[in-house]
């Protein structure tokens, strides 16, 4: 009897600490100006870098339009939206609430995961990104020509690859809040950095093909380039160079892939937690 | 009113009549934008404090202390009334006050917690326009004064709060300010580094004729040790100001002694009421020993008192005047402003 | 007082104040510089991931056939380095000392703010001056990018407009985000990828057509980068505007955002005053 009672406090804890750090998260991110501003702010930066690749596409085409090659890099882009606001999102929490609201100790020792706390703030940011992805592909559809036929999208594919997709998502994220708990200030720029590096491996924007070995090999082992990948291909129904024929191979591969970078990524995690508490760096607030 | 105040006699800090109102901004949504509300911190505030005072002024919290130390400081401007700073206008001379002033603040984590002290010093050193050797002399030995001395090489991060709260003294002090501004300094500190900085503080002041000193703090005792004069704040208006002295004597309506008595017959009790200037007495059993507590209309009724004791046959082993503390003084003020305000309030209603 | 004794004191107060003003501005500067050599791990996030993601930029033009291209990205992925600065390090760096109390200590030294926001913007350009030339030298190693370079003088003499007027810019903001609150980080966030496409980090601005290119020119990157280019790519042509009208138009905005600034920290540090915001946190 205690046993269970004990069982559903802690189901009961877990959901709880969950829903708090959403609610936190819409209110600190999320509830701060009014909703126009709040639309721009989700939809300026993945429409932005999406009409980035168009116009670096235009200078080389000299004006031309190849409504493939334009398909594959808002594809690519629109997917990245993800990646972006949501990976970010682990490092950006533990840095504000270390730096700016000096709260991250107290969460810290409140009787939870702390890494539940950090799903729980990065939740509402898969939706920001999914109205970012879906407008980003909506003008490219509009504008672009690019070639999505609502009736010919594989939605099933699509909702697989996007489900495991967050999972590696977190995977990463958990391990660069870690990084954050045992860096300085600076490390704002961290989660842009790094997602400047995932960009160049997953093949978000050029076919893995384009890259020198060692770094397409890098690419073969993340998660993010099948998610991308499987996404293409739901959506736009070809694939890309250097990715295997085969859709459930791909999914196959994005599932091993994920479960692999997520295990590793909280074991990274744990690993900088400890040297954090070890330096004493849970509560330091830097700048200069 | 401004050039009358721009002399050598002007008072280190004068406020007239000062209020301010803080008008909370308003949130937007699709349809517009939604009403702000108000705040009164200040509340027609007018106080004088004369070169070479260490004053201070109390009250809670949200009291207005701090809006009117701000006020003062240049970093927000009265929404009415006047406050000058060694016979300045804030709104007007705001860099010549500014090279006057220095402040500290409880409970601070300003600087770069990269910085080493010493670095940190010489960087608000610069913004005084101090000359970087005399800026290291100077450091040296303010740290030394606060027991900071083998720190100065230590990076800010690294340091306690009793430490940082050291070294912000210290920053205060390094561009020699005439006037200081301790806005509840000792907030959070342990006993030791709380001693240091009251102990410097009263040193720094002795150091050098007319330094001052505005000192805003929770702690009663710290006020009653350290402070000339005080001033209780209570919903944005001073309340009581004086020395603590007289406004301890002011809280006394009665004079009140307490003596211990070797033996104890009840009719003593009956002999003092009916003494000459006996307002009431009442004895009180404790570890085998007697004490009489006694409320007389003035003090010189105290030997009349004693004589009827005598009298009676009992014999005093000790007697002592019971002073009321400023701790009392304040609750009785701010306790009383409350009940008045929430009596008026009644009425309104 | 005779008129030459007036002259003379008018001549010292004026020597004092520019004495406290440099005295400032290198206290200021102090800390960014150090900061750069004690926690190097600014290395990681700031040098090393930013050269990956102009490699990734520099991929897709070698994907499109078009490596020649790829001294555009590598050029804008450096001098994105300052924008990254301007934005973060002093467009929101007043926002930021208010909240840990370092501003109202600023405001209340007798040196004026200015100093201390050209310290801020001298000790950031000098740190990220070395870490654009790193991801400068970096990106030209990895794709051979090379440069005719038209004339050294020109080139750096559109570089110095450029930090002059992109510095001033973000004096400018930094004054203007102490009116908010902490939609101030959204704020850069929202800004920071719209700017990158409407300057032409990666792509020559033209593409962008006369009237957007235009409107982007009043971030003084824009123009910037494009002379720049002009000055080290003549080969691949896509200028937008003539070297010597961006010089022209690059020393107006330098003008324009330093007195800009100037003018609006005077403002705004009077309005915040009145409205209580130099030392309130919001939370």
């Amino acid at each position: 009897m205690a046993i269970t009672e004990q069982k559903n406090r802690n189901s009961y804890g877990l959901l709880n600490s969950l829903r708090a750090a959403v609610w936190l998260e819409w209110q600190t991110r999320g509830n701060w100006t009014n909703p126009w501003l709040f639309t721009l702010y989700i939809l300026g930066k993945p429409i932005s870098a999406a009409l980035v690749l168009v116009f670096m596409y235009q200078i080389v085409s000299g004006g031309r339009s190849n409504p493939t090659i334009l398909g594959y890099l808002i594809v690519g882009s629109a997917t990245w939206a993800f990646v972006d606001t949501v990976m970010g999102e682990f490092p950006r929490t533990v840095l504000s609430d270390r730096e700016e609201y000096a709260m991250l100790k107290y969460v810290y020792i409140a009787p939870h995961r702390f890494i539940t706390f950090l799903i729980g703030r990065a939740t509402p940011r898969i939706l920001m990104a999914a109205v970012a992805f879906t407008v980003t592909l909506s003008i490219g559809v509009v504008f672009l020509k690019i070639p999505i036929h609502i009736v010919s999208v594989n939605y099933l594919l699509l909702l697989v690859t996007m489900l495991i997709g967050f999972v590696s998502l977190i995977g990463f994220g958990v391990a660069f809040a870690g990084l954050a708990l045992v860096l300085k200030r600076g490390a704002w720029d961290m989660s842009t950095a790094i997602s400047g590096a995932l960009y160049l491996v997953t093949g978000a924007i050029f076919p893995i093909t384009i890259l020198p070995g060692f770094l397409r090999d890098i690419s073969l082992v993340i998660p993010l380039t099948y998610w991308i990948e499987l996404t293409r291909r739901s959506v736009l129904g070809y694939s890309s160079p250097g990715m295997p024929s085969s859709w459930a191979v791909t999914l196959l591969i994005q599932i091993i892939t994920t479960i692999l970078v997520t295990t590793i990524a909280v074991i990274a995690y744990y690993i900088c937690e400890h040297f954090a508490k070890e330096r004493g760096q849970l509560d330091r607030a830097t700048g200069n | 009113m401004t050039a009358a105040h721009m002399h050598a006699d002007s008072p280190a800090i004068q406020t007239i009549d000062v209020r301010r109102v803080y008008k909370s901004r308003s949130g937007f949504t699709f349809g517009g934008q939604k009403a702000g509300k108000s705040v009164t911190a200040l509340d027609g505030v007018s106080l004088t404090i004369q070169k070479g005072e260490l004053f201070g002024l109390l009250g809670r919290n949200g009291a207005g202390k701090t809006t009117l130390i701000k006020i003062l400081t240049t970093l927000l401007a009265p929404t009415s009334g006047e406050a000058y700073v060694d016979g300045l206008d804030v709104n007007k001379y705001v860099i010549p006050i500014r090279k006057k002033i220095a402040m500290v603040s409880g409970g601070e984590q300003s600087g770069y917690g990269i910085l080493t002290v010493r670095e940190q010093l010489w960087m608000f050193a610069q913004f005084y326009g101090v000359p970087s050797q005399a800026a290291h002399k100077k450091i040296d030995q303010l740290l030394e004064a606060v027991g900071l001395g083998d720190q100065a090489n230590q990076k800010v991060y690294a340091l306690s709060t009793g430490m940082r709260q050291r070294m912000n003294l210290c920053r205060a002090l390094v561009s020699d300010p005439e006037i200081l501004f301790l806005d509840e300094p000792t907030v959070g500190l342990d006993v030791e580094a709380s001693r240091i900085v009251r102990n410097y503080v009263r040193s720094w002041m002795q150091e050098q004729r007319g330094r001052t000193v505005l000192l805003t703090t929770h702690y009663m005792f710290e006020a009653d040790e350290l402070c000339d004069r005080v001033a209780i704040i209570n919903h944005g208006q001073i309340v009581a100001q004086g020395e603590t002295d007289d406004l301890k004597k002011g809280l006394q309506e009665h004079a009140r002694f307490q003596f211990e008595l070797a033996e104890w017959a009840p009719a003593f009790e009956e002999e003092l009421k009916q003494s000459r200037g006996v307002v009431s007495a009442q004895s009180m059993h404790q570890k085998g020993k007697v004490s009489v507590q006694i409320a007389l209309e003035n003090e010189e009724y105290i030997t009349s008192a004693m004589q009827t004791i005598s009298s009676a046959g009992g014999h005093v082993l000790t007697l002592r005047r019971i002073e009321p503390t400023l701790e009392e003084v304040f609750m009785r003020l701010v306790g009383t402003a409350d009940d008045e305000k929430s009596a008026g309030e009644d009425e309104e209603k | 007082m005779e008129p030459a004794q007036q002259q003379n004191l008018k001549t010292s107060q004026w020597r004092e104040s520019l004495r406290l003003g440099w005295r400032t501005l290198i206290g200021r500067a102090y800390p960014r510089i150090v900061s750069a050599a004690r926690e190097p791990d600014w290395v990681f996030y700031e040098v090393a991931l930013p050269v990956l993601q102009v490699i990734a930029f520099g991929f897709v033009y070698k994907s499109l056939g078009r490596p020649q291209y790829t001294g555009f990205v590598v050029l804008g992925g450096a001098m994105l380095a300052f924008w990254t600065n301007v934005l973060w390090s002093m467009a929101g760096q007043l926002h930021w000392e208010r909240q840990t109390g370092n501003l109202e200590l600023y405001l209340m030294a007798p040196s004026s703010m200015l100093w201390i926001l050209a310290g801020m913007a001298f000790g950031g350009m000098v740190a990220t001056l070395f870490r654009s030339i790193v991801i400068l030298l970096i990106g030209s190693l990895i794709f051979g990018v090379t440069y005719q370079i038209v004339s050294a003088p020109l080139l750096i003499l559109i570089f110095i407009l450029t930090m002059v007027a992109l510095y001033g810019l973000g004096s400018m903001l930094s004054s203007l985000y102490l009116m908010y609150n902490r939609e101030v980080w959204a704020i850069q966030e929202v800004m920071q990828d719209p700017i990158s496409l409407i300057t032409g980090f990666y792509f020559p601005v033209r593409a962008l057509g006369g009237i957007i290119g235009g409107l982007a020119s009043v971030i003084p990157l824009t123009l910037g980068l494009d002379g720049m280019r002009q000055m080290l790519f003549p080969q691949l042509g896509q200028s937008f505007l003539p070297p010597g009208i961006e010089i022209a138009i690059l020393g107006v905005l330098a003008l324009l955002f330093l007195v800009g600034a100037s003018w609006s920290l005077t403002y705004i540090e009077k309005l915040a005053k009145i409205e209580g915001r130099l030392s309130l946190k919001w939370q």
